[in-house]
């Protein structure tokens, strides 16, 4: 895959993005997100996917009957939501997510859940495009 | 298009360091000229509709 320094080249949009990526795992649950990155990665097939064991890829694949933490599975449901029409996420999604996080915890996850899927999508575009 | 009721209370904003960071991602996007302005604006709208965004 095309690094995305050599495609940011004399740009420092790749120095912020970094930035933002680095601050989303220092702002939320580092174990909740890593669960939702992993997800997202298998519903848009990218590469990080791939690397993943089969053991979490069958539990994120079959997470509805497998995953009994709450948050975890507010987290998820939104997450797929999230991936596949953001602009259609309920009320009840984001208040089952809400409950598990407080308000703050709520808006500190969607926002480092933006970067990660932000920054996967701009590789996999790069990487066809380019 | 239906009425909006505030999900979080009012007021509440991401973590700084994600926050900031953000901004000067988009920013810098902004900046990036290798890509001319009405294609760039036609992305722009199109994201827009897809995230529901309002501003």
């Amino acid at each position: 895959m095309m690094e995305l320094a050599v495609v940011l080249e004399g740009s420092d949009a790749l120095e912020h993005l970094e930035a933002a990526h680095n601050a989303a795992w220092v702002v939320t649950d580092r174990p909740l997100l890593e669960l939702c990155r992993d997800r997202l990665a298998m519903l848009i097939d990218h590469p990080s996917a791939l690397q993943l064991s089969d053991a979490r890829r069958d539990r994120l694949r079959a997470w509805a009957e497998q995953v009994t933490d709450p948050v975890e599975r507010a987290a998820l449901t939104f997450t797929e939501q999230y991936t596949l029409d953001v602009a259609s996420v309920t009320d009840d999604q984001v208040e089952a997510l809400r409950a598990g996080l407080d308000d703050q915890g709520l808006v500190d996850f969607l926002n480092a859940l933006l970067v990660v899927e932000q920054r996967m999508r701009l590789e996999m575009v790069w990487e066809q495009v380019l | 298009m239906s009425p909006r009721r505030p999900r979080v209370a009012v007021g509440t904003v991401a973590a700084e360091p994600v926050r900031a960071a953000l901004h000067q991602f988009a920013a810098a996007a902004i900046r990036n000229d290798s890509v001319d302005s009405i294609t760039t604006e036609l992305v722009r709208l199109r994201c827009a509709a897809h995230h529901d965004c309002h501003t």
